[in-house]
């Protein structure tokens, strides 16, 4: 459901399936975190081809950037109108959007 | 100390709710027209299903009205709203205009704090429920105090059928507990979008003084004309039909009969054989003395909903059992507490010489607090009906047909079905219309270039001639190329 990786700058890269619905996100929650806790370096949530996400998803952008601190967690390439939800949402004060 | 900490709380009810209702409204702007018609079946279904249990819930917890009234008030919210709104384009490009260059746009407005009256509180939800899930806005449902547990019922089974319907999480809300404080704050609160406020003077001020733009409505005092080419019997079965649905609690319900000298006697009659009781001038001052409070120049809030029995015995009137509306023949309207608006079985009744007298004292009435709400008449004769309504500061004027249906739309015309309804600036508010979804949108428009082909191949140096006038700029200006 959801493809994780090392990439070539050593950050641990998500991607997503285009709708990061609640029920995508229970799926994925607990595996992301126990990712995230293993993992040193960076954290990135690779949102290419993601066409919408949820309030689960939101809050597993925060317990995630939280975990890890705001300096090594990154949201990218998001598309226009999911950019504009995490606008409207605020998270671009709380998150480090690409 | 007591209270900062009561302040503190209410400030962290007021931010909680605001900050789900912002992240809702931030997931909704990303649904598709279909998935939203979803969610919208979805909670009219819920909605209608329950519309029993919900109206029982509302009379039994606020004691006003009927509630297979009430009953009926639910499905106009649910069935009707929902067939009204139903085939609406509310996301993405709703309309497009090639020759004027002109596309249009819906966007949400964001979260809406929708404010509930206790007169119609289960169906009031369901409608102002609807029109947000329909235009994307998320929606924070504050009730009367005296119907908290019923518009929480109605929010909470619109939510779940909302939720698994795909909607965003807290796209419904509802404020519990101690609300006023609440309500008050979230009307201020800058992530508030708009107020739909439908409720009393007070609430509604309240609202506009806030600073968050707020469709409101307004008071209503609806004279009802019976016109001397109208059909007497038909007339007095709606107007009753009308005034006692949910025992007069609906702001568009009858206040005032008007009617020639020559067909009072018959319109008593018909009113008579019908179960109204037409108080003699003794039971006039006592029944005002129970419906209208003096102090407050307002009805008293008590007998709001209550049956005319119950009005009848409060003032110590005996009644026949089966009395269903009390008529009070009055002489005028200036200081008379009857001629305003009471939300129960009750109608003033006014006997008059002729259509002049008639109108003027329909505009009397009007003008007696209801200005911008409804007026009603009874005629077969369409120059006076256009003369009656041309006289009337009113957003609705209702024809041959029960007001307080009528003016809610949907049943006897074809009006918006609304629960919130416009009362023009007469009424202090921003529009006379029957709110529906289409006034929860932000409208965007594109405008392709279109060149004015009058002004392209005009002299523009003409305009910085001083010596030429309108009349040679029309002139000019409209000649043909």
């Amino acid at each position: 459901m959801t493809e994780s990786f090392i990439d070539s700058e050593g950050a641990l890269r998500f991607r997503f399936p285009s709708e990061v619905d609640t029920a995508v996100c229970d799926e994925i929650r607990e595996g992301i975190f126990a990712q995230v806790q293993e993992h040193e370096g960076e954290v990135i949530f690779d949102l290419l081809g993601v066409q919408l996400v949820t309030s689960a998803f939101f809050r597993i952008c925060i317990t995630t950037m939280q975990s890890v601190g705001k300096e090594r967690m990154k949201v990218k390439n998001l598309e226009p109108r999911v950019k504009k939800t995490f606008m409207i949402a605020q998270l671009h004060k709380v998150l480090d959007l690409e | 100390m007591t209270e900062t900490l009561a302040e503190t709380d209410v400030q962290a009810q007021i931010n909680d709710f605001t900050q789900r209702a912002v992240q809702a409204a931030a997931i909704f702007t990303q649904y598709d027209q279909q998935r939203t018609d979803r969610i919208v079946r979805a909670v009219f279904a819920a909605g209608f299903d329950n519309r029993i249990p919900l109206a029982k819930l509302a009379r039994e917890e606020t004691g006003l009205g009927r509630w297979e009234d009430k009953v009926i008030k639910n499905t106009i919210a649910a069935q009707f709203v929902y067939n009204d709104i139903k085939d609406e384009k509310t996301v993405g490009v709703i309309s497009e205009d090639h020759e004027r260059g002109i596309v249009e746009i819906a966007q949400p407005m964001g979260p809406i704090l929708g404010v509930i009256p206790s007169t119609n509180p289960t169906s009031t939800t369901l409608f102002k429920i609807l029109l947000c899930m329909k235009t994307r806005n998320p929606i924070i449902i504050s009730p009367s105090p005296k119907a908290r547990t019923c518009c929480g019922e109605t929010a909470r089974i619109c939510y779940e059928a909302a939720l698994k319907a795909g909607a965003p999480e807290d796209c419904i809300q509802w404020v519990e507990g101690v609300s006023k404080e609440v309500t008050h704050g979230l009307m201020g609160n800058k992530d508030i979008a708009l107020i739909l406020a439908t409720g009393g003077s007070g609430l509604v001020r309240a609202a506009y003084s806030s600073g968050t733009p707020t469709l409101g409505v307004g008071a209503g005092n609806v004279p009802v004309y019976i016109e001397r080419s109208a059909d007497v019997p038909f007339a007095v079965e709606n107007i009753l039909l009308s005034k006692t649905f949910d025992n007069g609690t609906i702001c568009a319900s009858e206040q005032a009969i008007v009617v020639e000298s020559c067909l009072a006697e018959s319109v008593k009659e018909e009113f008579t054989k019908r179960g109204a009781y037409i108080l003699w001038p003794k039971e006039v001052e006592a029944v005002t003395a129970v419906v209208f409070d003096s102090e407050k120049g307002l009805m008293n809030a008590n007998i709001v909903g209550q049956s005319a029995k119950f009005l009848a015995e409060q003032a110590g009137v005996d009644v026949p059992d089966n009395t269903t509306l009390l008529i009070a023949p009055l002489q005028k309207v200036d200081g008379e507490p009857l001629a305003h608006e009471i939300l129960a079985p009750i109608l003033a009744f006014y006997e008059v010489t002729d259509y002049q007298q008639a109108l003027n004292l329909c505009i009397e009435l009007n003008y007696q607090g209801g200005i911008g709400h409804t007026a009603s008449i009874y005629s077969n004769d369409e120059a006076k009906i256009l003369e009656f309504a041309e006289g009337m500061n009113a957003g609705r004027i209702v024809v041959n047909t029960p007001s307080s249906q009528g003016a809610v739309g949907g049943i006897f015309n074809r009006l918006h079905p609304s629960f919130t309804l416009g009362c023009g600036t007469g009424g202090h508010n921003i529009t006379t219309d029957n709110i529906t979804a289409k006034h929860l949108l932000n409208i965007q428009r594109i405008a392709r270039r279109r060149d004015n082909l009058q002004l392209a191949n005009f002299d523009m140096n003409l305009y910085l001639d001083e010596t030429v006038n309108h009349e040679e700029i029309e002139k000019l200006f409209g000649r043909n190329m």
